[in-house]
């Protein structure tokens, strides 16, 4: 005897940035965004009989479509990853030489596209990427130089002469 | 680019430019002050709970360094932010060699000791990373046959100078230096107490940068008659010699000469971060050489009361 089998294709959701630009991700994909998740609880559209053409888009005003598309292929290069336990978080110590391969070379990109993530990573609260990005501007900061950090971020100094080198000179001993 | 404190100006500009330039991609949530078009985005334009993100990873000179880049209020915060978890940290002592000192000793037997040291700072930092020592405590245990003093030093980082201050009342015993000392730091990161012994060889090497700040011009010093005394008895109690004078230099003239005692007060002037030292009361002894007191007067641009 033959039984019918139910494929059961991964649940899709749909997403729409704010250039209206929709996108189809897995939900086990987008899980890792707070933002999307709740959402999708709250609206109840887990229901699997409702089909994903039928499916009600989650609008995501602040995100466009070119940084979404950069959010899904985080999250679907993450997906494996464990739960954050964000006590356990808080807990670790900070450093920024932890960033993963793939990260780095991924977030590898032009200071606007990066900033545009991290508001991305925020407002859809996906807290690991979030801190990759963080540590990737941290890690543009170390090491550098007032003026060179200045130049790097586009800057102004709005400190007049002498109250820069006030602030230098209260700066002194950690620079030993 | 405009500062985020001033959110008024900045609210109008963004006003202005939205009228210009009526085509706006993606705005920022969070308070209008952020609001900014993507192209027009810097760090400093991103929200701050981002800010204070990214800068705690930086290790503490980053992000002190990052208060000279702009005048902001928000680098400010977050450089001084509280770690309350670290309520009990065990440290070295630091080295004193490159202290610079103002001492004082007050009628009620305590001492300030104001230190300038990068060394002792930076030593307290890799302790307390996050910390910007503005008001720290440092207590140091003499243990010694006579009894105990302890020693406070409060760090002031603004102005590059510590204070030492004992709450101990009668006695200035070998001290040993060397031991761990014990941080503790209340929940308000305003203090640190660190206990500890000093060695007799410490406090000569404090006593020799105390000389060399005496000689770059800075000192405040105050020697209660009653102070002076006790000191000197307690000392000589356990050293025939009376070596006691020779820890601080300028002791050594109460030695020198007999049955001097000084009293020597000084006070910053206005706006500067000398120090001038008044001598307020001065009992001389006939011994006293005239030669001597001109130029102790002299060097220490002392007023002879």
């Amino acid at each position: 005897f033959l039984f019918p089998i139910k494929m059961t294709s991964p649940r899709m959701i749909k997403l729409t940035s704010n250039d209206d630009k929709t996108f189809e991700v897995e939900r086990d994909v987008i899980k890792q965004s707070v933002t999307v998740n709740t959402l999708i609880t709250d609206l109840n559209m887990d229901d699997e009989d409702v089909s994903v053409e039928n499916q009600m888009a989650i609008p995501l005003p602040n995100v466009d479509a070119a940084t979404l598309e950069m959010v899904i292929t985080w999250c679907k290069q993450h997906r494996e990853d464990p739960p954050r336990n964000e006590e356990e978080e808080e807990k670790k110590e900070k450093r920024t030489d932890d960033i993963p391969e793939w990260d780095k070379t991924f977030l590898d990109v032009e200071q606007s596209v990066l900033f545009a993530l991290i508001l991305a990573a925020n407002y859809m609260d996906i807290k690991g990427l979030l801190d990759n990005c963080c540590k990737t501007v941290a890690n543009m900061i170390k090491g550098k130089t007032p003026d060179e950090i200045r130049k790097h971020f586009n800057i102004k100094n709005d400190f007049t002469p002498e109250e820069e080198e006030q602030i230098r000179k209260e700066n002194a001993w950690c620079e030993d | 680019r405009m500062s985020l404190d001033s959110s008024e100006n900045l609210l109008e500009n963004i006003d202005d430019k939205q009228q210009n330039e009526p085509f706006v991609s993606i705005e920022i949530e969070g308070p209008p002050e952020k609001r900014r078009k993507m192209d027009e985005k810097s760090l400093l334009d991103l929200p701050n709970e981002i800010i204070e993100n990214i800068f705690s990873h930086l290790e503490f000179a980053d992000r002190s360094r990052l208060r000279v880049i702009k005048r902001l209020s928000l680098i400010e915060s977050t450089i001084r932010a509280p770690r309350s978890h670290y309520e009990s940290l065990t440290m070295k002592c630091p080295s004193v060699d490159e202290a610079r000192a103002v001492i004082e000793v007050t009628g009620s037997g305590k001492w300030n000791l104001q230190m300038s040291s990068n060394s002792l700072l930076s030593s307290l930092h890799r302790i307390i990373p996050n910390c910007l020592f503005t008001n720290v405590v440092f207590t140091i245990d003499f243990s010694n046959p006579i009894g105990r003093t302890i020693l406070g030093l409060v760090s002031r980082v603004h102005t590059g100078s510590f204070i030492i201050s004992s709450s101990g009342t009668n006695d200035l015993p070998f001290i040993d230096y060397s031991r761990i000392c014990n941080l503790r730091i209340n929940k308000e990161f305003l203090q640190v107490d660190i206990e500890c012994e000093v060695t007799m060889k410490q406090i000569t090497r404090l006593r020799n940068s105390l000389r060399s700040f005496r000689k770059s011009g800075g000192l405040k010093l105050v020697i209660p008659e009653d102070v002076a005394l006790t000191l000197r008895r307690q000392y000589s109690d356990l050293n025939q010699d009376d070596n006691w004078y020779r820890m601080f230099g300028w002791w050594t003239v109460s030695k020198k000469f007999g049955n001097v005692t000084a009293t020597v007060l000084s006070r910053p002037v206005d706006g500067s971060d000398q120090f001038v030292i008044k001598l307020i009361k001065t009992q001389y002894d006939s011994k006293f050489p005239q030669d001597v007191r001109d130029e102790w007067i002299r060097q220490w641009k002392l007023d002879d009361a």
